[in-house]
């Protein structure tokens, strides 16, 4: 894997991530709502810095199918668990791949995405998503 | 019947190489030479900061042991970094147990929070590509386990 496939990946992934996110919001409320809203954020940005690192736009799927049904506030949170700890990995690899700017930041959403799915009630891992 | 287009979610998020990258560098032999002497010191300051973490998880379990249930995993992931990295840790300073369990789970956080800062600094200076994926993997591993114990010290 190169660090184009590995930035590939991330964006892919990414978006990944803000669909899920726009379900999970639509399942909880009040704090955690706005938990949610935030990291949607945070992997919007992610995915358009992934982008900006590379010279053709990657294409994403419009839309995904979810790996179980979500229809409340434990499966919303279930998913973001999920969701999280698969990014690890794919920051990973972009890790592996880059050096520098690049290498820094993806040990830094690493880090987050990592949190944030024990925050949603993850276990810890001496991997995470591994 | 769905379009071609849609795809499953945790596909999208699918990565393969990672796995390998972890046991590749598990299986280093941690008395080889470095072929790059940057990269030896961030595995070996690495190793040093888990064992410096085994420590200190070990000390505030003999000290609260009612902590113990809660605590053994989290050391054990410490014990998989230790290895992962090669073994061989040389802890320097001594930890000190704090008083009370809540001041002592909040020292352990504080350790795991520079402890992450430094594997992604770790990770920054290395030229071996499969370190810095081990590190990444363990910066984000540390990371995660502040919250954790934040629910503990609230529980």
């Amino acid at each position: 894997m190169n660090a184009d496939e590995a930035l590939t990946a991330g964006i892919r992934g990414e978006d990944a991530a803000v669909y899920a996110y726009g379900v999970i919001g639509a399942h909880l409320s009040g704090g955690s709502r706005t938990r949610a809203r935030r990291a949607l954020d945070a992997h919007r940005l992610a995915r358009q810095q992934l982008q900006d690192g590379l010279a053709t736009q990657i294409a994403v799927a419009p839309a995904y199918d979810l790996p179980f049904p979500v229809t409340d506030a434990a499966s919303a949170r279930r998913l973001a668990v999920r969701v999280e700890e698969a990014l690890v990995p794919v920051y990973a690899d972009i890790a592996r791949t880059t050096a520098a700017d690049a290498r820094a930041s993806a040990v830094t959403a690493a880090m987050e995405c990592a949190t944030r799915a024990v925050s949603w009630g993850g276990a810890t891992s001496a991997f995470p998503g591994a | 019947m769905q379009p071609i287009s849609r795809r499953a979610l945790l596909a999208a998020l699918g990565s393969a190489t990672v796995v390998g990258a972890v046991a590749a560098c598990g299986s280093a032999d941690p008395a080889a030479p470095s072929t790059a002497a940057p990269s030896e010191r961030s595995r070996q300051d690495s190793a040093n900061d888990e064992q410096a973490l085994l420590d200190a998880y070990d000390a505030v379990m003999a000290a609260f042991p009612d902590l113990s249930t809660a605590l053994v995993e989290i050391r054990a992931q410490h014990a998989d970094h230790l290895q992962a990295l090669g073994g061989a840790g040389v802890a320097s300073p001594s930890f000190t147990v704090p008083a009370t369990d809540t001041a002592a789970l909040e020292a352990l956080r504080a350790m795991e929070r520079a402890a992450s800062r430094s594997r992604r600094t770790a990770c920054l200076s290395t030229s071996d590509a499969d370190l810095a994926g081990l590190l990444t993997f363990i910066a984000a591993s540390e990371a995660s386990h502040a919250p954790a114990l934040r629910d503990l010290a609230n529980a």
